[in-house]
């Protein structure tokens, strides 16, 4: 039975495609009903005069940069075709599956994923930040993706984790090189020892609040403070925060050389928790940007950070590539792996973000 | 049908906006209760064809085009709060990634494509199937008949919109709106009888509506 399902799917989605990629291109370019009855009866140029979403990368069913119509038409079909199938396979399984405030939540996400852009990592995937910043009242907004597996054996125990993170994030430029950031992430993971579950959870982690200020800018180097503290909106009893308010404060450095942008960042974190952990926390990380073509940058990242755990000295550490896309100069998508250096560290994360400004 | 940005007045946007997203809201609890392992890919297709279908204008006539809504027909294979859902996604991405319809106006294609076509359409469809005693000819006939009604009731709730909004008047706009699409209606009537009756004919399993008996609003449990 299954397999048969699997059979009509693949039958279904081979006729969506077919129509798209030699029907379409062949449609009556007419108006449509609403179209002509706007022209007819005289109220056509209400429609021309303002559009509030500027940003549809594929306009009019047309790739912009490829010249033939037909061509253009039917891979921009095939495009959405593609992504509408996934997306509402994606939200159909949630809703499938998940309880109602995390499925309200998520599918809430999948549909602010276009409209969002910058994060507390300035350029998703990367770990490290740069010291970019959105200008005087301009916003971004980014929602940046992550799902993330690690196992660990000890004792001979083995234990799975798997886990995931939405975070939303809102930059504002107060000034041209002051930006306020507030960052809302939720996270989910589940624990699994020798195959059975010890711990399930999922919700809203620390919340928090940055003001990034570039103080000096010049031959391509430019240098930036930012400031931070985050809330404990995290079920610290669940281990998604800390249960505390804590601070800290990172110093990040840019360089630009042509197609380059390197980016150093040295930070302290505050660790307040309650659990019996360290309480100061270094991060030191670097980044490299290289700009392939016009739209496409390539990114690779290494870092490490102070293990939280008084009991190790062995310091998480991670080394991560990736690709940012620009589909417009407002509009990035963006995806990175991430592997673990050493066993404190994740075994391996997969990134996938958008950000947009306006 | 699907209304541009600045054809509508702001007070109209926030409205159908607030309902449609309050529909959805309670369309996602809906889908949750019935969907199972098999009806997630079955959304999947469904969403993908109907967004390929209704890239393709037809001619009618008076140098007009129509093109297939979809909201029958997926009504009828996946009950009518998936249908929903799914016409929300396909406007979701044409309006986001295609710049087909407003931004500002989705909440009112919603309404007209999604509660009117969807919701409004099945109810017709399950009003006339039951009449006719779940007759095999009763569901063809309530199918196409239904159809019809969905793309004549969605273009008259934009006219209506566009009265509301001040942009045309109702005399005006309603005629003229129901006039046209009571033609595009037929398309999408002979489209949505043709392929549920090819999918009857392979998969009858998958049209959830057809039943010979039993529960027939949303698939039985």
């Amino acid at each position: 039975m299954k397999k048969r399902l699997d059979g009509f799917v693949l039958i279904g989605f081979g006729i969506a495609l077919l129509l798209t990629l030699f029907l379409s291109p062949f449609a009556s370019t007419s108006p449509d009903g609403l179209e002509k009855v706007a022209e007819t009866k005289g109220f056509a140029e209400k429609g021309e005069s303002w559009k509030f979403w500027k940003y549809a990368p594929l306009p009019d069913y047309a790739i912009p940069w490829i010249k033939n119509e037909k061509v253009s038409t039917a891979l921009s079909g095939l495009i959405g075709t593609l992504a509408i199938f996934f997306l509402a396979f994606g939200i159909g399984r949630l809703i499938k599956k998940s309880p109602p405030g995390k499925k309200m939540f998520l599918i809430l996400l999948l549909f602010l994923l276009p409209f969002s852009s910058t994060s507390v990592f300035a350029a998703h995937p990367l770990i490290t930040d740069d010291t970019g910043t959105q200008g005087k009242g301009k916003f971004q907004l980014e929602v940046n993706s992550e799902v993330n597996y690690d196992k660990e054996s000890e004792a001979g125990v083995k234990t799975k984790t798997k886990g995931g993170e939405v975070a939303t994030t809102l930059s504002y430029g107060i000034i041209d090189n002051v930006d306020i950031v507030l960052g809302i992430p939720y996270q989910w993971f589940k624990v699994k020892e020798d195959g059975e579950i010890i711990s399930r959870e999922k919700g809203l982690s620390d919340i928090s609040l940055e003001l990034k200020w570039r103080f000096y800018e010049r031959d391509g180097w430019s240098f930036a403070l930012k400031p931070g503290v985050t809330f404990p909106t995290g079920k610290e009893e669940k281990d998604l925060g800390t249960g505390r308010t804590t601070y800290g404060l990172f110093f990040i450095t840019t360089k630009e050389i042509g197609p380059w942008a390197f980016h150093l960042n040295f930070g302290y974190m505050r660790n307040e928790n309650k659990l019996d952990e360290r309480k100061d926390m270094w991060h030191i990380s670097l980044a490299s940007e290289v700009k392939l073509i016009k739209n496409l940058r390539l990114v690779a990242n290494i870092g490490a950070e102070r293990n939280p755990d008084r009991t190790s000295n062995k310091h998480p550490a991670f080394i991560l590539g990736g690709l940012i896309y620009s589909i417009t100069e407002n509009f990035d998508i963006d995806f990175g792996i991430k592997g673990g250096l050493n066993k404190p560290e994740t075994d391996l994360t997969i990134l996938v973000g958008m950000a947009l400004r306006f | 049908m699907h209304i541009p940005d600045g054809f509508l007045s702001h007070g109209i946007n926030v409205a159908t906006f607030v309902i449609s997203s309050g529909a959805c809201a309670y369309g996602v609890k809906r889908v949750n209760r019935n969907f199972g392992e098999r009806e997630v890919p079955l959304m999947g297709v469904t969403a993908a064809f109907i967004f390929a279908a209704q890239m393709i204008n037809f001619p009618i006539a008076g140098g007009t085009s129509g093109h297939f809504l979809g909201a029958v027909f997926s009504s009828v294979l996946l009950g009518p709060w998936a249908s929903l859902l799914i016409m929300t996604i396909v406007l979701v991405v044409q309006c986001l990634g295609f710049a087909d319809g407003g931004l500002t106006a989705i909440g009112s294609n919603i309404f007209n494509m999604g509660i009117v076509g969807s919701l409004g359409g099945y109810s017709i469809f399950f009003i006339l199937y039951n009449l006719f005693q779940k007759s095999r000819k009763g569901f063809f006939f309530a199918l196409t008949i239904s159809s019809w009604f969905s793309i004549v009731m969605g273009a008259s709730g934009a006219a209506i919109e566009l009265a509301i909004s001040g942009t045309s008047p109702i005399q005006v706009a309603l005629p003229a709106m129901a006039g046209i699409h009571a033609i595009i209606g037929i398309g999408e009537a002979i489209i949505t009888t043709t392929a549920v009756s090819l999918i009857l004919k392979t998969r009858p399993d998958l049209v959830t509506s057809y039943a010979k008996k039993g529960a027939l609003y949303e698939k039985a449990a």
